[in-house]
């Protein structure tokens, strides 16, 4: 197995390397979206994702990643106190084309026809439970999966009702998705159901071209000594993200901060909770992954781009980006003499 | 060991037959070293004939025996990523599981016929298996070989695939004399690859080039790199040259060149044993890091204009590939509510019903000789797979008038009432497609899409004036019509007209003319049965828009002021009604 291109040799795209990490830190932030031109390192750090997440602890032999600690049913491990193995934090590629039995699991073909047995066979839901669920092309999907797959992410829960099964299983993940708004678009549903979205493009500086050209090629080259070269670096990074899990929880936000993503939220009449809500557990995360207990309106400002982009009401004829408004917003709101006080 | 026999030869063949060479040294074949660069696709764009066999018999001929597998574009998912077999689990007794297409390329050649109509999820996983080296748990690693068989230039390898596939060879200029003339010999010998290093000149003028490109992907300057290396190496040097990154730059970006505009350094490269005479030439000469940028950046000015026209019709590309799947029925799919069952699967990869199968296997066990209690007996006969009915897509398509007789801010309006039904349109996946006629004739302005991006950029240039080749417009909408229902979606058809030509099918300015040609061509879409509103768009009401709407079997309404806002709720009420 070849290892993965690593996460802290990919050059720029800070936002969509610092929306992945706040996922990884804090999973309820509720999938990252990103979109952009084709070959700009999408899935290349969505799969250097993986080599970055801590362990996890699952029960042996359990196909659906279950915690030593759970307690619910399941239907391999039941609740029987078994041995504990640690493996990687599953990053899960859901393939193109891949259809609903193997998303959401099925009736064991296999057993039923050979053995005669009923059995349920999971599906990738089940084997992203506890990591990241990563779709290439999400604006491809067709639509009744993406329902699916965002309304497990939401709830936690992977219920199936098919075949004369009846199974329900755990399915909590962080959803990944990427695009090229080129070949269609999503729903405003649907976007609004990904925590965060990030926009990425090609780099727009030759040397900063070049240098991407020069890590890759390094990384061909000899793969283990580039991921070697690397591997304090990684090291690092993952500590950070240790830590920051650690303290997520018992970061702040002061009223004055509250206030402000309000009024933020209020100014670019983003509809519904959801953009607020997200808005500040993003900023609570960055706060995390800088080792700060108190989430302060800087952290606001940095995610409120990635917090809100894809939650303005949507103006056809408006041909700057929602980004652009954002920062525009940002700008009034900064300067605002009773908020500053 | 290369014999250029005949002493015309192209630069368009030469380059065809240096790019074999590079893929048998630098393919996914056993010989090379893990630090060798790995040439993965080739991009192979001429019409199927005896050049292009040609072609592909001398890179065979290079070639060691490999295992090769050629399969079409219109291949069903399950074949290309591999499932249970289940006629097979079932006359075994186990479980047989049939491996996907591509893990059987694996150290081999991958050959994608008609890929210009890959569709997306198959070029999805083609791209896939291509990035990871797997295909579903097998691991695989092949030369992608993606025939283009493209006729016109917006017809063309999808993206996805077209970015994954590092050279680029264009055989249309090629002619049979010499592609059946030249002969290469396979190398007798074969001297451990050297891997090649790239100076930071040269590194830096790749950079420039595929900044110059367009906005577009990064793979391309990786594969720049990939394919110097790869000339290098072949070469037997063991730094790029200015040279080398020339041809790289012709390999990759793969622009048809004529004889008389191909520069100088853009030779086939000298033969080899010249080099193996004075082996002094291998020596890299010294290198004017100013000099090489400016050269390269040059050679690919040269070419820039192609290149551009390449990228934009990558754009226009997106949506025309689709699998030949005509007439395929909605009540086929795989979603959808159930209808009743039949005997063989509505698609391939679709899953028997369990209870019916069962259901039809039962009445028959004691004649197969089921024992109490023993195995049922299920025949492959007994599978039952349920058959299910889909909603269709609709795509909505306007037709514009866009002459002078009908004022510039009514086309304004006609835009924007496909922007807003755009926007309203995500929550049906819906598709809206532009058509405008003015001058003499009817274009094409923005094909089916969902994407307002796309949209928005289509349409920011939408021309005016001019006289009215309402046939004509007609026509080209017809026509696009039926292709949206050959693929199985339902269009609706919305012009927007006063009604009155005056130019005929044939460009001729008669106003006679264009009206019997406008009849005839509306009489054609009430025998097609094609669903189609016509707006009139006209300030004083006129006869000849609703004897048009009449003779086309449509729906007519009269909107003198033609706002955006009321055709889209008109179109948006129509489609809700017959959706």
């Amino acid at each position: 197995m070849v290892q993965p291109f690593p996460f802290s040799a990919i050059v720029g795209q800070d936002e969509m390397k610092a929306a992945l990490l706040m996922a990884a830190v804090d999973p309820r932030l509720g999938g990252v979206l990103v979109f952009g031109d084709r070959g700009t390192g999408k899935s290349t750090a969505v799969r250097a994702l993986a080599a970055l997440l801590p362990k996890i602890s699952v029960r042996k032999g359990c196909r659906f990643n279950c915690s030593p600690a759970d307690t619910h049913e399941c239907p391999d491990c039941g609740l029987k106190p078994g041995a504990t193995i640690k493996v990687a934090a599953p990053v899960i590629d859901l393939p193109l084309g891949a259809s609903e039995d193997r998303v959401v699991g099925a009736l064991d073909l296999e057993r039923a026809l050979v053995a005669g047995e009923k059995r349920f066979e999971p599906g990738l839901l089940a084997r992203a439970h506890r990591g990241f669920l990563y779709i290439d092309e999400v604006n491809l999907l067709e639509d009744h999966l993406v329902d699916l797959l965002l309304d497990v992410a939401a709830s936690g829960v992977n219920l199936v009702e098919r075949e004369g099964l009846s199974v329900r299983h755990p399915a909590r993940f962080v959803l990944i998705g990427s695009g090229n708004p080129e070949e269609g678009e999503l729903r405003p549903q649907l976007l609004d159901r990904f925590g965060v979205m990030v926009e990425v493009s090609s780099p727009s500086t030759i040397s900063e071209r070049v240098e991407v050209v020069r890590r890759r090629e390094a990384y061909e080259r000899d793969p283990e000594a580039f991921v070697e070269a690397q591997a304090k670096a990684e090291a690092r990074l993952q500590k950070r993200i240790v830590k920051a899990r650690s303290i997520v929880n018992s970061v702040t936000a002061s009223d004055a901060v509250l206030e402000f993503s309000a009024m933020l939220c209020m100014r670019l009449g983003v509809d519904g909770l959801r953009g607020e809500l997200t808005l500040i557990r993003a900023a609570k995360a960055r706060a995390a992954l800088e080792g700060r207990v108190i989430a302060s309106k800087d952290d606001i400002v940095a995610v409120a781009p990635m917090a809100l982009r894809h939650r303005l009401r949507r103006d056809p004829l408006d041909e700057a980006g929602s980004a652009a408004r954002v920062e525009r917003v940002l700008m009034d709101v900064g300067d605002d003499p009773v908020l500053n006080s | 060991m290369i014999r250029y026999s005949i002493p015309e030869i192209s630069p368009a063949w030469a380059d065809a037959l240096l790019a074999a060479r590079l893929i048998a040294r630098f393919g996914p074949f056993s010989g090379a070293g893990p630090d060798a660069p790995l040439l993965q696709g080739v991009h192979l764009r001429a019409r199927p004939g005896p050049v292009r066999d040609a072609w592909l018999a001398q890179l065979q001929s290079l070639l060691p025996e490999v295992p090769m597998v050629r399969f079409s574009a219109a291949i069903d998912t399950e074949r290309l990523a591999g499932g249970l077999d289940l006629a097979g689990t079932l006359e075994a007794g186990r479980p047989v599981f049939e491996p996907g297409i591509l893990s059987r390329a694996n150290g081999g050649i991958a050959i994608l016929a008609m890929a210009e109509r890959t569709e997306s999820i198959a070029a999805g996983l083609i791209g896939d298996a291509l990035d990871t080296g797997r295909c579903g748990s097998a691991f695989t690693r092949f030369l992608l070989i993606a025939l283009d068989e493209g006729a016109e230039a917006d017809e063309g390898l999808c993206p996805r695939l077209a970015d994954r596939t590092q050279l680029r060879i264009d055989l249309s200029q090629v002619s049979f004399r010499e592609a059946e003339g030249a002969q290469l010999a396979p190398e007798a010998e074969r001297t451990a690859p050297v891997a090649a290093t790239i100076a930071d000149p040269i590194l830096a003028a790749f950079g420039e080039v595929s900044m110059a490109a367009g906005p577009s992907s990064m793979r391309l300057l990786l594969s720049l790199c990939t394919v110097a290396r790869a000339v290098a190496g072949l070469d037997g040097a063991s730094d790029v040259s200015p040279d080398h990154a020339g041809t790289a730059i012709r390999l990759v970006l793969g622009a048809p060149l004529s004889a008389q505009d191909a520069p100088q350094e853009q030779e086939a490269p000298p033969p080899r044993e010249e080099q193996e005479r004075d082996p002094g030439n291998e020596e890299v000469p010294e290198i004017d890091p100013s000099q090489v940028t400016d050269m390269l950046v040059e050679a690919a000015k040269a070419m820039l204009p192609d290149i551009a026209e390449f990228f934009r019709h990558d754009r226009k590309r997106l949506r025309s590939g689709s699998a030949g799947k005509a007439g395929q029925r909605i009540d086929e799919g795989l979603r959808g509510k159930a209808i009743g069952f039949r005997q063989r699967p509505p698609v391939s990869g679709a899953r028997p019903d369990i209870i019916a199968t069962l259901r039809t296997a039962a009445p028959w066990q004691r004649l197969r000789g089921r024992e109490p209690g023993g195995d049922l007996a299920i025949r492959k006969a007994d599978f039952r797979f349920k058959r299910r009915r889909q909603k269709a897509q609709s795509t909505t398509i306007f037709a514009v008038d866009a002459s002078g007789s009908t004022a510039l801010d009514r086309l304004g309006e006609a835009k924007g009432a496909v922007e807003l039904l755009l926007a309203d349109c995500y929550v049906r996946r819906d598709e809206v497609a532009l058509i405008a006629f003015r001058g003499e004739q009817a274009e094409l302005l923005l094909e089916p899409t969902r994407s307002l991006v796309r949209a928005k950029r289509s349409l920011g240039v939408l021309p005016g004036g001019g006289a009215t080749p309402l046939a004509s417009g007609l026509m080209k909408t017809l026509q696009l019509a039926c292709g949206v229902r050959r693929k199985g979606n339902s269009p609706l058809v919305v012009i927007l007209t006063d009604g009155s030509g005056n130019v005929a099918l044939d460009g001729n300015r008669d106003r006679e003319a264009a009206a019997r040609d406008t009849e005839a061509v509306a009489r054609q879409y009430a025998a097609l049965e094609m669903p189609a509103i016509v707006i009139d768009i006209s300030r004083r009401e006129r006869e000849s828009s609703r004897r048009l709407a009449d003779t086309m079997h449509a729906d007519y309404c009269r909107l003198p002021r033609a706002d955006a806002a009321a055709v889209s709720g008109i179109v948006a009420g129509y489609l809700r009604t017959a959706g």
